[in-house]
């Protein structure tokens, strides 16, 4: 059994990381909508995408491509990545 | 009961929607973009899937530009109030209703913005007659594409390639062609499309909708809470959310998903047709009874305007109300629409058809009007 560890996209609204695990499905990538913990966001409230860390790069280059805006991407530590 | 009154709103609702409407309340409706548990995203899913239903049948090609509105008249004065400022000229039709007409109309009393009306008649000569309008600081078109008073078509592709050309914004009432006639926001060239949800896309009362183009960014009408950015004092600058305040109307807005599902397995081009052969159905027995006056009897579509035998068209409304037709009479906050088309003191009675109407309600109608003849003669 492997412990996998989660990384997240954050996004400008709830309407866009609808839109990125849109984006990451079509990829054939899973993700989960989650809301970004408020005590660690500049500007409050908050949602983005959770994904294997191990599919850091197929993410971002799978939202590039399909046009999401991403504000940063943290990692399971939550450091920037 | 016969309904010939979906101008105002469509009715009945498809099976689906009332289904729809009734489970998300029932099971599903947390408040969307509130939270991260199970009720709350389960509404915010659905309310994207109706952002894509309608970016895709409108050919907007991005979800996130389709901003949820009260109605179609809250969606026309973002776009106004959003995009307006004291000098600017705007262009709108002889034929628009209020919800075009007051939001202008106060804007040029209180706002310094100047505004001309172009008029619809003759057809041919729309797109001229809105090119000689066109000033330097003429910043915005707004025109509806159908009128709620006539089935007159308005030449929105030409319309949209002159704007285009002259770095006019364009921007559509849809209020009674959404799901009655084709639009393509791409071709036609529609910077914003102010929409129902209502009326011909099926939903229920509740909610409408703007669809932004790509070039369009607007100030806000409202300001307050939507769930993004709660510690910052501004609105948030990317659509939609910059646009929506407070809860929005889940039950409303999974109404209009069902609703667009509906009228797209429908196909609006089927749709129209059948209102196309309802109105000349109508037409030829209103004709038949005689004593009737149609405005605009070269236009058929979804609505047919008329008066009949001289009697105040409200009268005849109620007359026709307690035989179970429902109609519409009076102006339908529509003054300068009645005013193009002449009609008398009181205004006329308007009958307007939808997905749901057949031959037979046409059959109810005017054994109602013979009876009310038949009494006041």
């Amino acid at each position: 059994m492997t412990n996998e560890i989660y990384c997240t996209a954050a996004l400008p609204s709830l309407t866009y990381a609808m839109k990125a695990q849109r984006v990451l499905s079509a990829a054939g990538l899973n993700s989960d909508i989650v809301k970004l913990d408020s005590s660690k966001t500049k500007h409050g409230c908050g949602y983005g995408v959770s994904f294997s860390c191990s599919e850091t790069d197929s993410v971002k280059r799978a939202l590039r491509s399909g046009g999401v805006n991403v504000k940063q991407y943290v990692s399971g530590g939550g450091e920037l990545l | 009961m016969i309904y010939l009154d979906n101008a105002a709103t469509g009715f009945p609702k498809p099976e689906s929607v009332v289904s729809e409407v009734n489970n998300c309340i029932k099971n599903y409706c947390g408040n969307p973009g509130r939270g991260s548990h199970e009720l709350a995203l389960a509404s915010a899913e659905k309310i994207y899937e109706c952002r894509e239903a309608l970016s895709d049948f409108f050919f907007l090609g991005s979800p996130e530009r389709v901003v949820f509105t009260e109605n179609a008249t809250h969606s026309i004065n973002l776009v106004i109030k959003g995009l307006l400022h004291r000098g600017d000229h705007v262009i709108i039709s002889d034929m628009e209703h209020n919800s075009v007409f007051r939001p202008i109309y106060r804007m040029a009393k209180e706002n310094g913005v100047h505004f001309d009306i172009f008029p619809t008649h003759p057809e041919e000569r729309i797109v001229d007659n809105v090119k000689r309008l066109i000033r330097r600081n003429t910043k915005l078109v707004i025109c509806t594409h159908t009128p709620n008073v006539s089935s007159a078509i308005l030449p929105i592709a030409e319309l949209g390639e002159l704007c285009r050309n002259r770095g006019v914004v364009f921007a559509l009432d849809a209020a009674q062609s959404a799901g009655h006639l084709p639009i393509n926001m791409k071709d036609m060239k529609i910077d914003a499309l102010c929409l129902p949800g209502h009326k011909g896309l099926c939903g229920i009362q509740g909610c409408g909708a703007l669809c932004l183009g790509e070039e369009i960014s607007l100030s806000t009408l409202t300001e307050g809470g939507n769930g993004i950015n709660s510690l910052e004092a501004d609105m948030p600058e990317l659509s939609p959310e910059r646009y929506e305040t407070g809860t929005l109307p889940t039950p409303s807005i999974v109404g209009l998903l069902q609703g667009v599902r509906e009228v797209a397995s429908t196909g609006v081009e089927r749709i129209h047709k059948h209102e196309l052969a309802l109105w000349q159905i109508c037409y030829e027995a209103l004709m038949r009874l005689g004593g009737v006056e149609v405005y605009e009897p070269d236009c058929a579509g979804a609505v047919l305007l008329f008066n009949f035998n001289r009697l105040p068209s409200d009268r005849v409304a109620s007359e026709l109300g307690r035989a179970g037709v429902c109609v519409r009479g009076g102006y339908h906050c529509s003054a300068l629409g009645h005013k193009t088309l002449k009609t008398p003191p009181g205004g006329a009675v308007r009958v307007s058809f939808g997905l749901y109407n057949n031959e037979q309600d046409i059959d109810g109608l005017a054994d109602a009007l013979a009876h009310i003849k038949r009494k006041t003669e």
